[in-house]
Protein backbone atom coordinates (compact mmCIF):
# COMPACT_ATOMS: atom_id res chain seq x y z
CA UNK A 1 0.00 0.00 0.00
CA UNK A 2 1.42 3.40 -1.33
CA UNK A 3 -0.13 6.30 0.89
CA UNK A 4 0.16 10.18 0.49
CA UNK A 5 -0.89 12.05 3.31
CA UNK A 6 -1.43 16.41 3.43
CA UNK A 7 1.69 16.64 0.54
CA UNK A 8 2.70 19.86 -0.18
CA UNK A 9 5.40 20.70 -2.46
CA UNK A 10 6.62 24.53 -3.03
CA UNK A 11 8.65 26.54 -5.12
CA UNK A 12 11.68 27.90 -3.45
CA UNK A 13 13.17 30.91 -3.54
CA UNK A 14 16.70 32.30 -1.82
CA UNK A 15 15.67 29.51 1.19
CA UNK A 16 11.81 30.57 1.58
CA UNK A 17 8.88 29.24 0.08
CA UNK A 18 7.61 31.59 -3.20
CA UNK A 19 4.86 29.76 -4.45
CA UNK A 20 3.23 26.39 -3.29
CA UNK A 21 2.33 24.17 -5.92
CA UNK A 22 0.75 21.39 -4.48
CA UNK A 23 -1.56 22.26 -1.88
CA UNK A 24 -2.50 19.49 0.73
CA UNK A 25 -3.09 16.44 -1.48
CA UNK A 26 -3.78 12.90 -0.06
CA UNK A 27 -4.50 9.76 -1.77
CA UNK A 28 -4.01 5.93 -1.58
CA UNK A 29 -2.90 3.54 -4.05
CA UNK A 30 -4.43 -0.03 -2.09
CA UNK A 31 -1.94 -3.04 -3.76
CA UNK A 32 -3.24 -4.26 -6.95
CA UNK A 33 -5.13 -1.29 -7.44
CA UNK A 34 -4.92 1.03 -10.50
CA UNK A 35 -5.41 4.29 -9.60
CA UNK A 36 -5.69 7.41 -12.13
CA UNK A 37 -4.68 10.96 -12.06
CA UNK A 38 -6.57 13.37 -14.37
CA UNK A 39 -6.55 17.15 -14.46
CA UNK A 40 -5.97 20.34 -15.99
CA UNK A 41 -2.36 20.86 -17.52
CA UNK A 42 -0.17 22.30 -15.08
CA UNK A 43 -2.67 21.25 -12.41
CA UNK A 44 0.35 19.22 -10.17
CA UNK A 45 -0.05 15.37 -11.60
CA UNK A 46 3.67 14.69 -12.78
CA UNK A 47 4.97 16.49 -9.26
CA UNK A 48 2.79 14.57 -7.49
CA UNK A 49 4.11 11.16 -9.27
CA UNK A 50 7.52 12.15 -8.58
CA UNK A 51 6.88 12.98 -4.97
CA UNK A 52 5.99 9.21 -4.53
CA UNK A 53 10.18 8.67 -5.47
CA UNK A 54 11.35 11.02 -3.47
CA UNK A 55 12.62 12.83 -6.55
CA UNK A 56 11.92 16.05 -7.64
CA UNK A 57 12.25 17.20 -11.11
CA UNK A 58 14.20 20.79 -10.47
CA UNK A 59 16.29 21.98 -7.37
CA UNK A 60 13.64 24.67 -6.49
CA UNK A 61 11.09 22.63 -6.01
CA UNK A 62 11.18 20.98 -2.36
CA UNK A 63 8.28 18.71 -0.30
CA UNK A 64 7.28 20.96 2.34
CA UNK A 65 4.58 19.33 4.40
CA UNK A 66 3.32 15.57 4.40
CA UNK A 67 3.71 11.84 4.74
CA UNK A 68 4.57 9.43 1.91
CA UNK A 69 4.12 5.66 2.90
CA UNK A 70 5.14 2.77 1.24
CA UNK A 71 3.53 -0.11 3.38
CA UNK A 72 4.37 1.27 7.09
CA UNK A 73 7.68 3.52 5.90
CA UNK A 74 7.63 7.09 5.52
CA UNK A 75 9.61 7.41 2.79
CA UNK A 76 10.44 10.74 3.43
CA UNK A 77 12.23 9.96 6.48
CA UNK A 78 14.38 7.28 4.65
CA UNK A 79 18.59 7.69 4.14
CA UNK A 80 19.28 8.43 0.76
CA UNK A 81 20.96 4.87 -0.12
CA UNK A 82 18.25 2.85 1.33
CA UNK A 83 15.56 5.25 -1.38
CA UNK A 84 17.76 4.35 -4.06
CA UNK A 85 17.04 0.40 -3.82
CA UNK A 86 13.53 0.97 -3.27
CA UNK A 87 13.91 3.42 -6.74
CA UNK A 88 13.35 1.04 -9.84
CA UNK A 89 13.24 -1.91 -7.77
CA UNK A 90 10.08 -1.35 -6.20
CA UNK A 91 9.14 1.46 -7.57
CA UNK A 92 9.63 3.17 -11.10
CA UNK A 93 8.35 6.08 -13.07
CA UNK A 94 7.67 6.07 -16.16
CA UNK A 95 8.03 10.09 -17.29
CA UNK A 96 5.90 11.62 -19.33
CA UNK A 97 8.61 12.24 -21.56
CA UNK A 98 10.39 9.01 -22.66
CA UNK A 99 13.45 10.68 -24.22
CA UNK A 100 14.59 13.04 -20.97
CA UNK A 101 14.98 9.87 -19.26
CA UNK A 102 16.91 8.03 -21.56
CA UNK A 103 20.45 8.34 -22.40
CA UNK A 104 21.19 8.66 -26.36
CA UNK A 105 24.64 7.62 -25.95
CA UNK A 106 23.62 4.24 -24.65
CA UNK A 107 21.89 1.29 -26.49
CA UNK A 108 18.49 0.31 -25.05
CA UNK A 109 20.35 -2.94 -24.64
CA UNK A 110 22.86 -0.95 -22.32
CA UNK A 111 20.30 0.42 -20.59
CA UNK A 112 17.94 -2.04 -19.40
CA UNK A 113 20.61 -4.49 -18.62
CA UNK A 114 22.21 -1.54 -16.07
CA UNK A 115 19.05 -1.83 -14.55
CA UNK A 116 19.39 -5.79 -13.97
CA UNK A 117 23.08 -5.53 -13.16
CA UNK A 118 22.15 -2.53 -10.52
CA UNK A 119 19.40 -4.69 -8.90
CA UNK A 120 19.86 -8.32 -9.49
CA UNK A 121 22.66 -11.23 -9.36
CA UNK A 122 21.60 -12.24 -12.64
CA UNK A 123 24.70 -13.60 -15.42
CA UNK A 124 25.36 -11.70 -18.56
CA UNK A 125 23.49 -14.21 -20.64
CA UNK A 126 20.30 -14.56 -18.16
CA UNK A 127 19.98 -10.85 -18.65
CA UNK A 128 19.95 -10.80 -22.52
CA UNK A 129 17.64 -13.27 -22.57
CA UNK A 130 15.11 -11.20 -20.32
CA UNK A 131 16.13 -7.77 -22.57
CA UNK A 132 14.56 -9.36 -25.63
CA UNK A 133 11.70 -10.75 -23.72
CA UNK A 134 10.63 -7.92 -22.41
CA UNK A 135 11.12 -5.95 -25.62
CA UNK A 136 8.64 -8.81 -27.20
CA UNK A 137 6.31 -8.38 -24.25
CA UNK A 138 5.59 -4.97 -25.20
CA UNK A 139 4.91 -5.48 -29.04
CA UNK A 140 8.23 -3.61 -30.08
CA UNK A 141 8.98 -5.35 -33.70
CA UNK A 142 12.77 -6.37 -34.58
CA UNK A 143 13.60 -7.03 -30.88
CA UNK A 144 17.17 -8.21 -31.27
CA UNK A 145 17.98 -5.05 -33.51
CA UNK A 146 16.11 -2.93 -31.37
CA UNK A 147 18.11 -3.77 -28.65
CA UNK A 148 21.21 -2.54 -30.80
CA UNK A 149 19.36 0.99 -31.63
CA UNK A 150 19.97 4.32 -29.79
CA UNK A 151 17.02 6.26 -28.45
CA UNK A 152 16.53 8.55 -31.14
CA UNK A 153 16.38 5.66 -33.66
CA UNK A 154 13.08 4.80 -32.64
CA UNK A 155 9.81 6.37 -33.05
CA UNK A 156 7.73 8.47 -30.25
CA UNK A 157 5.62 4.82 -29.74
CA UNK A 158 8.60 2.75 -29.44
CA UNK A 159 10.46 4.95 -26.96
CA UNK A 160 7.36 4.93 -24.84
CA UNK A 161 7.71 1.05 -25.28
CA UNK A 162 10.93 0.70 -24.11
CA UNK A 163 10.15 2.99 -20.64
CA UNK A 164 7.51 0.45 -20.24
CA UNK A 165 10.08 -2.77 -20.26
CA UNK A 166 11.99 -0.93 -18.50
CA UNK A 167 9.34 -0.29 -15.73
CA UNK A 168 8.42 -4.00 -15.90
CA UNK A 169 11.86 -5.58 -15.64
CA UNK A 170 12.64 -5.69 -11.95
CA UNK A 171 8.55 -6.55 -11.14
CA UNK A 172 8.35 -3.56 -9.24
CA UNK A 173 5.27 -2.64 -6.54
CA UNK A 174 4.67 0.14 -7.91
CA UNK A 175 4.49 1.97 -11.53
CA UNK A 176 4.27 5.66 -11.65
CA UNK A 177 2.97 5.89 -15.55
CA UNK A 178 2.85 9.63 -16.78
CA UNK A 179 1.23 9.34 -19.95
CA UNK A 180 2.79 6.42 -20.81
CA UNK A 181 0.71 5.71 -24.39
CA UNK A 182 0.56 8.96 -26.04
CA UNK A 183 2.39 7.83 -28.79
CA UNK A 184 0.39 4.77 -29.34
CA UNK A 185 -2.12 3.71 -31.83
CA UNK A 186 -5.40 2.08 -30.14
CA UNK A 187 -4.50 -1.37 -31.31
CA UNK A 188 -1.10 -1.30 -29.09
CA UNK A 189 -2.32 0.75 -26.59
CA UNK A 190 -4.89 -2.15 -26.09
CA UNK A 191 -2.01 -4.62 -25.70
CA UNK A 192 -0.31 -2.58 -23.13
CA UNK A 193 -3.29 -1.90 -20.85
CA UNK A 194 -3.79 -5.80 -21.25
CA UNK A 195 -0.08 -5.93 -20.32
CA UNK A 196 -0.78 -3.66 -17.43
CA UNK A 197 -3.75 -6.00 -15.97
CA UNK A 198 -2.00 -8.63 -16.09
CA UNK A 199 0.68 -8.11 -13.92
CA UNK A 200 -1.36 -6.77 -11.63
CA UNK A 201 -3.49 -9.81 -11.78
CA UNK A 202 0.26 -11.97 -11.57
CA UNK A 203 2.47 -9.78 -9.38
CA UNK A 204 -0.05 -7.97 -7.36
CA UNK A 205 1.51 -4.71 -8.73
CA UNK A 206 -0.09 -1.23 -8.08
CA UNK A 207 -0.01 1.30 -11.20
CA UNK A 208 -0.26 5.41 -10.87
CA UNK A 209 -1.53 5.96 -13.75
CA UNK A 210 -1.76 9.64 -15.22
CA UNK A 211 -3.70 10.04 -17.86
CA UNK A 212 -5.98 12.59 -19.84
CA UNK A 213 -7.26 9.97 -21.88
CA UNK A 214 -10.75 9.00 -20.91
CA UNK A 215 -11.10 6.18 -23.01
CA UNK A 216 -8.21 4.53 -20.95
CA UNK A 217 -9.75 5.48 -17.72
CA UNK A 218 -13.10 3.72 -17.88
CA UNK A 219 -11.61 0.65 -19.10
CA UNK A 220 -8.82 -0.05 -16.56
CA UNK A 221 -9.10 2.03 -13.30
CA UNK A 222 -10.29 1.48 -10.33
CA UNK A 223 -10.00 4.48 -7.98
CA UNK A 224 -10.03 7.95 -10.14
CA UNK A 225 -8.19 11.53 -8.59
CA UNK A 226 -9.26 14.72 -10.21
CA UNK A 227 -6.86 17.55 -10.02
CA UNK A 228 -7.15 21.41 -10.37
CA UNK A 229 -4.54 23.74 -9.33
CA UNK A 230 -2.57 22.01 -6.86
CA UNK A 231 -5.26 20.35 -5.20
CA UNK A 232 -7.53 16.92 -5.36
CA UNK A 233 -11.25 18.58 -5.85
CA UNK A 234 -12.64 15.11 -6.65
CA UNK A 235 -12.22 11.29 -6.72
CA UNK A 236 -14.03 7.86 -6.21
CA UNK A 237 -14.90 5.13 -8.38
CA UNK A 238 -15.13 5.28 -12.20
CA UNK A 239 -18.58 4.87 -11.54
CA UNK A 240 -19.16 7.91 -9.14
CA UNK A 241 -17.03 9.94 -11.05
CA UNK A 242 -18.78 9.11 -14.88
CA UNK A 243 -21.97 8.87 -13.61
CA UNK A 244 -22.25 11.18 -10.57
CA UNK A 245 -19.39 13.53 -10.90
CA UNK A 246 -20.09 16.68 -8.70
CA UNK A 247 -17.62 19.30 -9.12
CA UNK A 248 -18.15 21.75 -11.90
CA UNK A 249 -14.58 21.08 -13.20
CA UNK A 250 -14.76 17.29 -13.35
CA UNK A 251 -18.18 17.69 -15.28
CA UNK A 252 -16.49 20.54 -17.96
CA UNK A 253 -13.89 17.84 -18.47
CA UNK A 254 -16.39 15.05 -18.93
CA UNK A 255 -18.06 17.36 -21.22
CA UNK A 256 -15.53 18.19 -23.29
CA UNK A 257 -13.91 14.51 -23.77
CA UNK A 258 -14.05 14.19 -27.82
CA UNK A 259 -16.48 12.08 -29.69
CA UNK A 260 -16.90 9.81 -32.36
CA UNK A 261 -20.11 11.64 -33.47
CA UNK A 262 -19.21 15.31 -33.49
CA UNK A 263 -19.91 17.38 -35.72
CA UNK A 264 -16.85 18.13 -37.88
CA UNK A 265 -15.00 21.67 -37.58
CA UNK A 266 -17.59 23.17 -35.35
CA UNK A 267 -16.09 24.28 -31.87
CA UNK A 268 -15.43 21.87 -29.69
CA UNK A 269 -16.71 21.89 -25.75
CA UNK A 270 -14.33 23.95 -24.01
CA UNK A 271 -14.22 24.65 -20.67
CA UNK A 272 -14.04 28.67 -20.85
CA UNK A 273 -10.77 30.47 -19.97
CA UNK A 274 -7.59 29.10 -18.45
CA UNK A 275 -6.37 28.43 -14.98
CA UNK A 276 -5.00 31.32 -13.38
CA UNK A 277 -2.53 31.60 -10.07
CA UNK A 278 -5.84 31.49 -7.62
CA UNK A 279 -5.21 32.19 -3.91
CA UNK A 280 -8.71 31.49 -3.35
CA UNK A 281 -9.26 28.57 -1.67
CA UNK A 282 -11.32 26.75 -4.28
CA UNK A 283 -8.69 26.81 -7.03
CA UNK A 284 -11.41 26.69 -10.21
CA UNK A 285 -13.05 30.04 -8.10
CA UNK A 286 -12.72 32.20 -11.04
CA UNK A 287 -13.90 29.94 -13.67
CA UNK A 288 -16.72 28.38 -11.94
CA UNK A 289 -20.32 29.36 -12.99
CA UNK A 290 -21.61 28.14 -9.63
CA UNK A 291 -19.44 30.13 -7.52
CA UNK A 292 -20.78 32.10 -4.28
CA UNK A 293 -17.85 34.15 -2.14
CA UNK A 294 -18.11 31.39 0.54
CA UNK A 295 -15.95 29.55 -1.75
CA UNK A 296 -13.47 31.64 -1.44
CA UNK A 297 -12.55 30.69 2.03
CA UNK A 298 -11.40 26.96 3.32
CA UNK A 299 -13.88 24.56 3.81
CA UNK A 300 -13.74 20.74 4.25
CA UNK A 301 -13.26 17.71 2.00
CA UNK A 302 -16.23 16.30 2.17
CA UNK A 303 -17.01 12.38 1.04
CA UNK A 304 -20.47 11.69 0.12
CA UNK A 305 -20.10 8.26 0.67
CA UNK A 306 -17.49 5.51 1.36
CA UNK A 307 -16.59 6.14 -2.71
CA UNK A 308 -16.75 9.31 -3.66
CA UNK A 309 -15.07 12.40 -2.06
CA UNK A 310 -15.22 16.39 -3.00
CA UNK A 311 -13.90 19.23 -2.46
CA UNK A 312 -16.89 22.05 -3.56
CA UNK A 313 -18.65 24.51 -1.06
CA UNK A 314 -21.75 23.44 -2.81
CA UNK A 315 -22.20 19.66 -1.85
CA UNK A 316 -22.24 21.56 2.14
CA UNK A 317 -25.73 23.16 1.41
CA UNK B 1 -12.07 23.60 -46.68
CA UNK B 2 -10.65 24.29 -49.94
CA UNK B 3 -11.19 27.54 -51.33
CA UNK B 4 -9.51 26.92 -53.93
CA UNK B 5 -7.54 23.42 -55.51
CA UNK B 6 -3.89 25.25 -55.43
CA UNK B 7 -1.66 22.84 -53.70
CA UNK B 8 1.03 24.02 -51.09
CA UNK B 9 2.84 20.80 -50.52
CA UNK B 10 3.69 17.99 -52.90
CA UNK B 11 5.94 14.72 -52.42
CA UNK B 12 6.66 12.49 -55.06
CA UNK B 13 8.01 9.21 -54.63
CA UNK B 14 9.84 9.99 -51.04
CA UNK B 15 11.21 6.81 -49.78
CA UNK B 16 13.59 6.12 -46.94
CA UNK B 17 15.80 3.50 -45.33
CA UNK B 18 17.80 3.14 -42.63
CA UNK B 19 20.14 0.42 -41.54
CA UNK B 20 20.75 -0.96 -38.60
CA UNK B 21 23.16 -3.65 -37.07
CA UNK B 22 22.21 -7.20 -35.38
CA UNK B 23 24.27 -8.13 -32.82
CA UNK B 24 28.23 -7.87 -32.18
CA UNK B 25 29.97 -8.85 -35.81
CA UNK B 26 26.90 -6.42 -37.87
CA UNK B 27 24.78 -8.01 -39.84
CA UNK B 28 23.02 -5.09 -40.89
CA UNK B 29 19.17 -5.28 -41.73
CA UNK B 30 17.37 -2.28 -43.38
CA UNK B 31 14.02 -1.14 -42.19
CA UNK B 32 11.89 0.78 -44.48
CA UNK B 33 10.99 3.26 -42.87
CA UNK B 34 8.79 5.31 -46.13
CA UNK B 35 8.11 3.73 -48.86
CA UNK B 36 7.55 5.75 -52.50
CA UNK B 37 5.59 8.02 -50.53
CA UNK B 38 3.11 10.21 -52.48
CA UNK B 39 1.29 12.69 -51.48
CA UNK B 40 -0.65 16.46 -51.78
CA UNK B 41 -1.58 18.76 -49.09
CA UNK B 42 -3.56 21.90 -50.50
CA UNK B 43 -3.83 25.16 -49.72
CA UNK B 44 -6.11 26.08 -46.41
CA UNK B 45 -6.14 22.36 -45.38
CA UNK B 46 -5.55 20.29 -42.79
CA UNK B 47 -4.76 16.56 -43.64
CA UNK B 48 -4.91 14.03 -40.82
CA UNK B 49 -2.35 11.72 -41.21
CA UNK B 50 -2.89 8.39 -38.69
CA UNK B 51 -1.22 4.90 -38.90
CA UNK B 52 0.33 2.47 -36.31
CA UNK B 53 3.34 3.45 -33.99
CA UNK B 54 6.17 3.25 -36.12
CA UNK B 55 5.00 3.47 -39.24
CA UNK B 56 7.07 6.34 -40.51
CA UNK B 57 4.88 9.40 -39.31
CA UNK B 58 7.83 11.21 -37.76
CA UNK B 59 10.36 10.33 -40.52
CA UNK B 60 7.72 12.22 -43.38
CA UNK B 61 7.70 15.12 -41.04
CA UNK B 62 11.15 15.29 -40.84
CA UNK B 63 11.74 14.93 -44.60
CA UNK B 64 9.08 17.70 -45.39
CA UNK B 65 11.04 19.93 -43.35
CA UNK B 66 14.57 19.21 -44.53
CA UNK B 67 15.91 17.98 -41.30
CA UNK B 68 16.97 14.63 -42.94
CA UNK B 69 17.60 13.62 -46.20
CA UNK B 70 15.10 11.32 -47.69
CA UNK B 71 17.02 8.17 -50.16
CA UNK B 72 14.86 9.29 -53.29
CA UNK B 73 12.08 11.70 -53.95
CA UNK B 74 10.83 15.05 -54.39
CA UNK B 75 9.10 17.27 -52.41
CA UNK B 76 7.50 20.68 -53.49
CA UNK B 77 6.62 23.28 -51.51
CA UNK B 78 4.64 26.78 -52.36
CA UNK B 79 5.45 25.68 -56.68
CA UNK B 80 9.21 24.99 -55.96
CA UNK B 81 11.16 22.41 -55.50
CA UNK B 82 13.82 22.23 -52.32
CA UNK B 83 14.22 18.49 -52.46
CA UNK B 84 17.73 19.86 -53.42
CA UNK B 85 18.35 23.29 -51.53
CA UNK B 86 20.94 23.52 -48.67
CA UNK B 87 20.21 25.06 -45.28
CA UNK B 88 21.10 28.39 -46.31
CA UNK B 89 19.03 28.35 -49.53
CA UNK B 90 16.68 26.56 -47.13
CA UNK B 91 15.94 30.07 -44.92
CA UNK B 92 13.32 31.70 -46.83
CA UNK B 93 11.04 29.03 -46.57
CA UNK B 94 11.77 28.30 -42.81
CA UNK B 95 9.59 30.97 -41.67
CA UNK B 96 6.76 29.93 -44.71
CA UNK B 97 6.57 26.43 -42.72
CA UNK B 98 6.67 25.61 -39.04
CA UNK B 99 6.39 22.29 -36.95
CA UNK B 100 5.12 21.08 -33.55
CA UNK B 101 7.15 18.02 -32.43
CA UNK B 102 6.21 15.48 -30.90
CA UNK B 103 8.95 15.55 -27.76
CA UNK B 104 8.23 19.12 -26.60
CA UNK B 105 11.16 18.77 -23.87
CA UNK B 106 13.95 17.96 -26.60
CA UNK B 107 12.53 20.50 -29.37
CA UNK B 108 13.19 23.80 -26.57
CA UNK B 109 16.61 24.92 -25.86
CA UNK B 110 16.99 24.31 -22.08
CA UNK B 111 19.35 26.93 -21.18
CA UNK B 112 17.16 29.57 -23.18
CA UNK B 113 14.91 31.21 -20.99
CA UNK B 114 10.88 31.03 -23.27
CA UNK B 115 10.65 35.04 -23.94
CA UNK B 116 14.50 34.63 -26.08
CA UNK B 117 13.37 31.15 -27.36
CA UNK B 118 9.79 32.83 -28.40
CA UNK B 119 11.47 36.36 -29.84
CA UNK B 120 14.50 34.30 -31.57
CA UNK B 121 12.61 33.52 -34.99
CA UNK B 122 10.64 36.93 -35.16
CA UNK B 123 13.74 38.83 -34.67
CA UNK B 124 15.30 36.58 -37.44
CA UNK B 125 12.75 36.73 -39.74
CA UNK B 126 10.82 40.37 -39.16
CA UNK B 127 12.00 43.87 -38.88
CA UNK B 128 9.68 44.51 -35.62
CA UNK B 129 10.91 46.07 -32.60
CA UNK B 130 10.92 44.22 -29.53
CA UNK B 131 8.36 46.07 -27.91
CA UNK B 132 5.97 44.50 -31.22
CA UNK B 133 7.77 41.30 -30.80
CA UNK B 134 6.71 41.26 -27.03
CA UNK B 135 2.98 41.97 -27.74
CA UNK B 136 2.78 39.78 -30.24
CA UNK B 137 3.91 36.66 -28.28
CA UNK B 138 2.03 37.94 -25.26
CA UNK B 139 -0.79 37.54 -27.36
CA UNK B 140 -0.13 34.59 -28.73
CA UNK B 141 0.67 33.09 -25.62
CA UNK B 142 -2.84 33.90 -24.64
CA UNK B 143 -4.12 31.81 -27.09
CA UNK B 144 -2.78 28.78 -25.66
CA UNK B 145 -3.61 29.76 -22.07
CA UNK B 146 0.45 30.44 -20.83
CA UNK B 147 0.75 33.66 -19.32
CA UNK B 148 3.54 36.10 -20.55
CA UNK B 149 5.07 36.75 -16.85
CA UNK B 150 5.79 32.83 -17.00
CA UNK B 151 8.70 33.61 -19.86
CA UNK B 152 11.25 34.29 -17.95
CA UNK B 153 11.34 31.09 -16.66
CA UNK B 154 13.01 28.07 -18.58
CA UNK B 155 11.33 24.90 -20.41
CA UNK B 156 11.94 22.60 -17.07
CA UNK B 157 10.11 24.38 -14.98
CA UNK B 158 6.75 24.33 -16.99
CA UNK B 159 4.64 21.18 -17.03
CA UNK B 160 4.85 18.78 -20.11
CA UNK B 161 1.22 20.24 -21.24
CA UNK B 162 2.34 23.92 -20.78
CA UNK B 163 5.70 22.83 -23.03
CA UNK B 164 3.54 21.99 -25.61
CA UNK B 165 1.76 25.11 -25.49
CA UNK B 166 5.15 26.97 -25.78
CA UNK B 167 5.88 24.82 -28.77
CA UNK B 168 2.40 25.51 -30.21
CA UNK B 169 2.15 28.95 -29.82
CA UNK B 170 6.52 29.22 -31.48
CA UNK B 171 4.63 27.50 -34.33
CA UNK B 172 1.75 30.03 -34.53
CA UNK B 173 3.87 33.20 -34.13
CA UNK B 174 5.54 33.53 -37.45
CA UNK B 175 1.88 33.22 -39.54
CA UNK B 176 2.91 30.02 -41.22
CA UNK B 177 1.25 28.85 -44.31
CA UNK B 178 2.00 25.47 -43.34
CA UNK B 179 2.75 23.41 -39.82
CA UNK B 180 3.30 20.01 -39.56
CA UNK B 181 1.89 19.42 -36.41
CA UNK B 182 2.87 15.81 -34.56
CA UNK B 183 0.77 14.48 -31.83
CA UNK B 184 0.58 18.63 -30.99
CA UNK B 185 -2.19 17.80 -28.27
CA UNK B 186 -1.32 14.00 -27.11
CA UNK B 187 -0.38 15.67 -23.76
CA UNK B 188 -2.86 17.98 -22.65
CA UNK B 189 -6.22 18.02 -20.64
CA UNK B 190 -9.34 17.31 -22.91
CA UNK B 191 -10.70 20.58 -22.03
CA UNK B 192 -7.33 22.76 -23.14
CA UNK B 193 -6.87 20.15 -26.15
CA UNK B 194 -10.78 20.86 -27.19
CA UNK B 195 -9.25 24.76 -26.47
CA UNK B 196 -6.17 24.39 -29.05
CA UNK B 197 -8.50 22.64 -31.72
CA UNK B 198 -10.46 25.21 -31.58
CA UNK B 199 -7.84 27.81 -32.09
CA UNK B 200 -6.19 25.79 -35.01
CA UNK B 201 -9.72 25.48 -36.76
CA UNK B 202 -10.71 29.14 -36.53
CA UNK B 203 -6.86 30.02 -37.50
CA UNK B 204 -8.20 28.11 -40.29
CA UNK B 205 -11.13 30.34 -41.03
CA UNK B 206 -9.24 33.31 -40.44
CA UNK B 207 -5.85 33.50 -42.27
CA UNK B 208 -6.03 30.52 -44.13
CA UNK B 209 -2.79 28.13 -43.15
CA UNK B 210 -2.41 24.81 -44.29
CA UNK B 211 -1.66 21.81 -41.70
CA UNK B 212 -0.65 18.24 -41.71
CA UNK B 213 -1.74 17.05 -38.30
CA UNK B 214 -0.43 13.60 -37.04
CA UNK B 215 -2.46 11.93 -34.14
CA UNK B 216 -3.57 8.42 -32.83
CA UNK B 217 -6.53 10.02 -31.82
CA UNK B 218 -9.22 9.13 -34.63
CA UNK B 219 -11.77 11.43 -32.42
CA UNK B 220 -10.09 14.53 -33.04
CA UNK B 221 -8.76 13.97 -36.44
CA UNK B 222 -12.28 13.23 -37.57
CA UNK B 223 -13.03 16.87 -35.99
CA UNK B 224 -10.75 18.76 -37.24
CA UNK B 225 -9.34 17.18 -40.82
CA UNK B 226 -10.95 17.72 -44.19
CA UNK B 227 -9.03 14.75 -45.63
CA UNK B 228 -7.12 11.97 -43.96
CA UNK B 229 -4.20 9.85 -45.44
CA UNK B 230 -3.60 6.28 -43.75
CA UNK B 231 -0.27 5.26 -43.37
CA UNK B 232 1.02 1.58 -42.95
CA UNK B 233 4.55 0.18 -42.27
CA UNK B 234 5.84 3.15 -44.49
CA UNK B 235 3.14 2.99 -47.43
CA UNK B 236 0.22 5.73 -47.99
CA UNK B 237 -2.41 3.05 -48.31
CA UNK B 238 -5.93 5.45 -48.49
CA UNK B 239 -6.54 9.08 -48.83
CA UNK B 240 -9.67 10.00 -48.73
CA UNK B 241 -12.37 12.62 -47.78
CA UNK B 242 -12.95 12.59 -43.88
CA UNK B 243 -16.01 11.64 -44.43
CA UNK B 244 -15.57 8.85 -46.83
CA UNK B 245 -12.55 7.37 -44.88
CA UNK B 246 -14.87 7.19 -41.61
CA UNK B 247 -17.39 5.91 -43.61
CA UNK B 248 -16.30 3.80 -45.85
CA UNK B 249 -13.12 2.70 -45.26
CA UNK B 250 -11.73 0.84 -47.87
CA UNK B 251 -8.03 -0.61 -47.21
CA UNK B 252 -8.08 -3.82 -44.41
CA UNK B 253 -6.07 -1.69 -42.77
CA UNK B 254 -7.74 1.48 -42.36
CA UNK B 255 -11.05 -0.88 -41.49
CA UNK B 256 -9.05 -2.51 -38.91
CA UNK B 257 -8.35 1.56 -37.95
CA UNK B 258 -11.80 2.44 -38.12
CA UNK B 259 -13.27 -0.24 -36.52
CA UNK B 260 -11.26 -0.53 -33.02
CA UNK B 261 -13.18 2.28 -32.10
CA UNK B 262 -15.16 0.89 -29.34
CA UNK B 263 -17.91 3.60 -30.46
CA UNK B 264 -18.10 2.64 -34.33
CA UNK B 265 -19.91 -0.48 -33.31
CA UNK B 266 -22.97 1.65 -32.19
CA UNK B 267 -22.92 4.14 -34.81
CA UNK B 268 -25.70 4.30 -37.41
CA UNK B 269 -25.10 6.49 -40.82
N1 LIG C 1 10.93 23.69 -11.62
C1 LIG C 1 9.80 24.38 -11.58
N2 LIG C 1 9.83 25.69 -11.28
C2 LIG C 1 8.69 26.40 -11.22
N3 LIG C 1 7.46 25.91 -11.45
C3 LIG C 1 7.36 24.61 -11.75
C4 LIG C 1 8.52 23.78 -11.84
N4 LIG C 1 8.11 22.53 -12.16
C5 LIG C 1 6.77 22.58 -12.28
N5 LIG C 1 6.32 23.83 -12.04
C6 LIG C 1 4.90 24.26 -12.05
O1 LIG C 1 4.18 23.41 -11.20
C7 LIG C 1 2.89 23.15 -11.71
C8 LIG C 1 2.62 21.66 -11.72
O2 LIG C 1 3.47 21.01 -12.66
P1 LIG C 1 3.24 19.50 -13.11
O3 LIG C 1 4.33 19.20 -14.07
O4 LIG C 1 3.09 18.65 -11.93
O5 LIG C 1 1.83 19.60 -13.90
P2 LIG C 1 0.98 18.45 -14.60
O6 LIG C 1 -0.32 18.34 -13.88
O7 LIG C 1 1.81 17.23 -14.74
O8 LIG C 1 0.67 19.10 -16.03
P3 LIG C 1 0.71 18.47 -17.51
O9 LIG C 1 -0.58 17.74 -17.68
O10 LIG C 1 0.75 19.70 -18.38
O11 LIG C 1 1.92 17.63 -17.63
C9 LIG C 1 2.85 23.77 -13.11
O12 LIG C 1 2.05 24.93 -13.08
C10 LIG C 1 4.29 24.09 -13.42
O13 LIG C 1 4.40 25.27 -14.19
N1 LIG D 1 17.35 7.59 -37.02
C1 LIG D 1 16.81 6.37 -37.19
N2 LIG D 1 17.57 5.28 -37.32
C2 LIG D 1 17.04 4.07 -37.49
N3 LIG D 1 15.72 3.82 -37.54
C3 LIG D 1 14.89 4.86 -37.41
C4 LIG D 1 15.37 6.19 -37.22
N4 LIG D 1 14.32 7.02 -37.12
C5 LIG D 1 13.21 6.25 -37.23
N5 LIG D 1 13.54 4.95 -37.41
C6 LIG D 1 12.62 3.83 -37.60
O1 LIG D 1 11.76 4.14 -38.67
C7 LIG D 1 10.42 3.70 -38.41
C8 LIG D 1 9.47 4.88 -38.53
O2 LIG D 1 9.69 5.76 -37.43
P1 LIG D 1 8.79 7.08 -37.19
O3 LIG D 1 9.40 7.81 -36.05
O4 LIG D 1 8.64 7.81 -38.46
O5 LIG D 1 7.40 6.42 -36.78
P2 LIG D 1 6.04 7.12 -36.34
O6 LIG D 1 5.00 6.73 -37.31
O7 LIG D 1 6.24 8.57 -36.10
O8 LIG D 1 5.72 6.36 -34.97
P3 LIG D 1 5.13 6.88 -33.56
O9 LIG D 1 3.65 6.98 -33.76
O10 LIG D 1 5.48 5.78 -32.61
O11 LIG D 1 5.78 8.17 -33.23
C9 LIG D 1 10.46 3.06 -37.04
O12 LIG D 1 10.57 1.67 -37.18
C10 LIG D 1 11.72 3.61 -36.41
O13 LIG D 1 12.29 2.72 -35.49
MG1 LIG E 1 2.73 16.32 -16.35
MG1 LIG F 1 6.23 9.75 -34.39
Amino acid sequence: MFKIENLEISLIKKNKIDKVLIKNISLRIPNGSIVCLVGESGSGKTLTGYSLMRIQPSQNLKITKGKIFFDNINLLELPEEKMRDLRGKEIFMIPQEPLTALNPVLTIETQLTEIFEFHTNMTKNEIKKECLRLLELVKIDNPSTRLKSYPHQLSGGQRQRVLIAMAIALKPSLIIADEPTTALDVTIQGEILELFLELRERLNLSILLITHDFGILKSISDYVYVMYGGKIVEEGTKEEIFSKPIHPYTKGLIDAVPTIDSTPKTPLKTIPGYAQISDFYCPFYERCNSAQSDCKSEFDYIFINQKHGVLCRKIMK
Amino acid sequence: MQKDNEIILQCFNISKTYQLKEGFFGKKITISALKNINLSIFKNEILGLVGESGSGKSTLGRIILRLIEPDSGQIIFDNQDITKLSYSQMKPFRPKMQAIFQDPLSSLNPRMRILDLLREPLQIHTKKTTKEIDEEISFTLSQVGINFNDTFKYPHEFSGGQRQRINIARALLLKPKFIIADEPVSSLDVSIQAQILNLFMELQRTYGFSMLFISHDLRIVRHISDRIAVISSGEIVETGLTKEIFDNPKHSYTQKLIYSLPEKHFLKY
